[in-house]
């Protein structure tokens, strides 16, 4: 076998996303490979904003948002949270059982914290929402991620709810 | 996945498998899965949207791994417990002290934690793996296969482990 440049391979190795698909009662799964395409540019300099679209035509999905940060000083932790124009992720179904249905996921938001120690580390706050709108009528469902902390004898957790 | 925009550090398709995932057929594929009986033959029907929920859930969980500095196998718990057969037998079957962990008797045929970069492993959607003797058998087959793979991924990628350009990232919890 002829030695492959590094980035032939890289790019061979990632543009085939091995994904199981199951067949028959007796399941002899076939590998199926994807293609995924993610563009993303900046599109405004003042205030900064990027966009970002991703598509996965094969599987009919399509993921896109506009990306601004503002970052604020609140005591000794950095809270990072979404911009005004950042609404959050967005993925739609062009295809398939849920066709037309549209996901939003909200952001959560984070805290840079220990920056008078010198040590940073990022918490993750607040709460995630994923809402679906669009697609056939009937049960919509809706999923709420809280990012909990609990401080116990001066050592922090954090959990998912 | 390259481009990380030049204003951010990162971007939100660190798992583009798992995105890919999301899709109607890998809904179709879980039906297929969830029984010998049940819902077998009614693939081309309209799935549950809790299904499709949960795969946008899980994909949602996906973004944010690059800034979890956590025991691994909460994490593989996180990617592994959202999947239909499971999360509809919490809900019909079992009451809810008794959620499938990934341990004991389901160990075998959940992904066991590895050490390394979770959401880098671009070749290995974590992908439910069934129950079934005949297929725990086979799950085990593939996951020992998987395992070498991912050592071998695991040497040519362990020289930056959580360094994906997040703030602080290398910093503990």
């Amino acid at each position: 076998m002829e030695a492959e440049p590094d980035e032939a391979q890289a790019l061979r190795r990632l543009s085939k996303l091995s994904l199981v698909t199951g067949e028959g009662p007796t399941g002899t799964g076939t590998d199926e490979t994807a293609r995924v395409v993610y563009v993303t540019e900046q599109v405004s300099h003042h205030p900064p904003v990027s966009a970002y679209f991703a598509t996965c035509p094969q599987r009919s999905l399509q993921l896109f948002g506009i990306d601004q940060i503002s970052a604020k000083v609140s005591g000794t932790t950095l809270r990072v949270s979404p911009g005004q124009y950042n609404q959050g992720i967005f993925v739609r179904v062009t295809g398939g059982f849920g066709v037309g249905e549209r996901y939003h996921i909200t952001h959560p938001i984070a805290s840079v914290n220990g920056i008078l120690r010198g040590s940073f580390y990022v918490t993750v706050g607040e709460s995630t929402v994923i809402s679906v709108s669009g697609g056939k009528p009937g049960q919509r469902f809706r999923t709420i991620i809280e990012y909990k902390e609990e401080v116990r004898l001066s050592v922090s957790s954090f959990f998912l709810k | 996945m390259e481009p990380i925009p030049n204003l951010e550090y990162w971007q939100y398709l660190d798992r583009p498998d798992v995105f890919a995932a999301l899709s109607p057929s890998f809904v179709s594929y879980m039906c297929m899965c969830l029984s010998r009986n049940f819902l077998r033959g009614r693939i081309n029907d309209s799935p549950h949207p809790f299904e499709r929920m949960l795969a946008v859930l899980r994909f949602t969980l996906t973004k944010d791994l690059k800034f979890v500095v956590c025991p691994l196998p909460i994490l593989t718990f996180l990617l592994t417990l959202p999947t239909a057969r499971q999360s509809l037998q919490t809900l019909q079957l079992r009451p809810r002290r008794t959620l499938p962990l990934p341990l004991g008797r389901n160990a075998r045929t959940v992904p066991q934690p590895r050490v390394g970069l979770p959401f880098n492993d671009t070749q290995e959607p974590p992908l439910l793996r069934l129950r079934d003797s005949q297929r725990a058998e086979r799950s085990q087959l593939e996951h020992k296969e998987r395992q070498e793979r991912a050592e071998q991924f695991f040497v040519q990628t362990s020289e930056e482990p959580f360094d994906s350009g997040d703030v602080g990232g290398s910093g503990t919890g």
